[in-house]
């Protein structure tokens, strides 16, 4: 059938409850093609707000599917696809990481400088941002603070729009793990922003002074 | 639970749709991809040079599934630099079976909107032959249909440009390539220019205007070769093949 991509059945055991002929669940492994058509998008957004860079984004985005390619046989539907894939995808971002530690990049992470007048302008009409690729990168600048464990919930969350349960089966925690991950993360998430704010903003351009200032925030920054 | 301040929330918003891929991002890792998968494993078996694949035998049997999987790997190997074009196993067994009409291969986008590769097992003589794209999975061969169609998401064209004769344009881009192997540009630029005229948008002109730019600077025409080069680079563009045009042309990397 011309068009159609051809779907390959695999039985896989679904019930093991150790009673002889315990239940077979008819399952449908997916093509390569359906999960990567499935799944880009979120690996691709994932790989980089977990701390790649653009620059190795093209190679560790392949990798996650070079290895989805070659594992595709040991899925077994026991997960969601983007499950699976997530759990190959935080394999590689590790050892991305990891690398990169070891070459000394990292403590660049939490020595940036962020443009004061992105900042400002960003304070004093948000919505202005969405036009901007300076939000983006504010928002890797602060996913790098964090540990990753609490950026991963946070992105699930905040960003993925992913419910605690959900993220929960994602990394294989408990909910309330999730829960008191999320809670640690949004705070200190919140903190790292505040910092950068009065790190851009000296104090001299808050309060009247800021006001001749096109862009920058009336009053600094109101928590 | 505690809630984000309002500034983290409006970033938050700002930046949700910062890290969406384009289409491009996901043609090009997709590609890499099956570049990898299909050289390393399809292609280290069965190894067909460009001069002696038939394209036409291969339009002819398999149509726009064949294109494709040719086609990419072609890219592949102009971006490797290794000059060679493989054939899977599946498209020679499709080539052997193959009984139905030949479809044309009109078009680089399906319902899925890619090209995929085949799995290097067995099982592949089970397949159907040219009865869509190839699928990957190395399971239990029973061909079924679309079953998981209702599960996934909506698929998202990734070529915008369309070709009749892929075919004749994967020729041309392989002699090209395979007379600046013997250190001829000048026979290379006239391939090129023979694609040029046949296929002036077709569904090859980056791969045609990155390697006629390393002719051109392998012929000493630099300034020409530059502006080609100009022309295929551009900031995000991070193919193998544009390594190869900048080592040509002796243009540095900028850096992200």
């Amino acid at each position: 059938m011309p068009g159609v991509l051809t779907t390959r059945i695999a039985f896989a055991n679904q019930v093991d409850d150790g009673t002889p002929g315990a239940e077979r669940v008819l399952f449908a492994r997916p093509s390569f093609e359906e999960v990567y058509q499935q799944t880009f998008p979120f690996v691709w957004r994932t790989v980089r707000r977990l701390g790649v860079g653009d620059s190795t984004r093209d190679d560790v985005a392949q990798e996650v599917f070079v290895t989805v390619y070659r594992r595709l046989s040991e899925f077994q539907g026991r997960s969601s696809v983007k499950t699976w894939v997530f759990n190959i995808l935080m394999g590689i971002v590790r050892n991305y990481r990891r690398s990169r530690r070891r070459k000394g990049k990292a403590q660049a992470l939490s020595s940036t400088v962020v443009d004061p007048a992105i900042l400002a302008d960003a304070a004093a009409d948000p919505s202005e941002l969405a036009s901007r690729a300076q939000a983006g990168r504010i928002l890797h600048q602060l996913l790098d603070e964090l540990s990753e464990e609490k950026a991963v919930v946070l992105v699930m969350a905040d960003l993925e729009g992913m419910t605690v349960p959900e993220i929960a089966e994602l990394v294989n925690a408990n909910v309330n793990t999730v829960y008191s991950r999320l809670r640690a993360a949004r705070r200190e998430f919140d903190e790292t922003l505040a910092r950068m704010h009065a790190r851009a903003i000296p104090p001299r351009m808050r309060g009247a002074g800021a006001s001749n200032r096109p862009g920058a925030i009336r009053g600094g920054i109101s928590r | 639970m505690t809630n984000l301040s309002s500034e983290a929330r409006a970033l938050l918003r700002a930046a949700r749709s910062h890290d969406e891929p384009t289409d491009a991002d996901s043609h090009r890792v997709r590609a890499s991809v099956m570049a990898k998968v299909g050289m390393a494993g399809v292609g280290a078996a069965i190894g067909v040079t460009t001069s002696t694949l038939s394209f036409a035998s291969v339009g002819s049997f398999f149509g726009t599934t064949a294109g494709k999987v040719t086609a990419v790997l072609l890219v592949a190997g102009l971006s490797a630099g290794t000059y060679a074009v493989t054939r899977s196993p599946v498209a020679m067994h499709a080539a052997a079976t193959a009984q139905g009409p030949a479809r044309s291969p009109n078009a680089l986008v399906t319902s899925s909107g890619s090209s995929t590769i085949e799995p290097t097992n067995s099982e592949v003589g089970e397949l159907p032959a040219a009865s869509g794209p190839l699928t990957a999975a190395p399971t239990l061969a029973h061909a079924t249909p679309a079953k998981t169609h209702a599960s996934i998401a909506p698929r998202r064209a990734v070529h915008a440009r369309r070709t009749d004769d892929l075919e004749g344009e994967v020729r041309l881009l392989a002699d090209a390539d395979a007379e600046l192997r013997r250190g001829d540009p000048d026979a290379a630029l006239t391939r090129l220019a023979e694609h040029a005229a046949k296929y002036p948008s077709g569904a090859l002109v980056d791969e045609r205007e990155g390697v006629r730019a390393i002719a051109l600077c392998r012929a000493g025409r630099f300034s020409e070769g530059r502006a080609a080069a100009d022309r295929f680079l551009s900031p995000t563009r991070k193919s193998s093949l544009a390594a190869r045009v900048r080592a040509a042309c002796a243009i540095e990397k900028t850096s992200d």
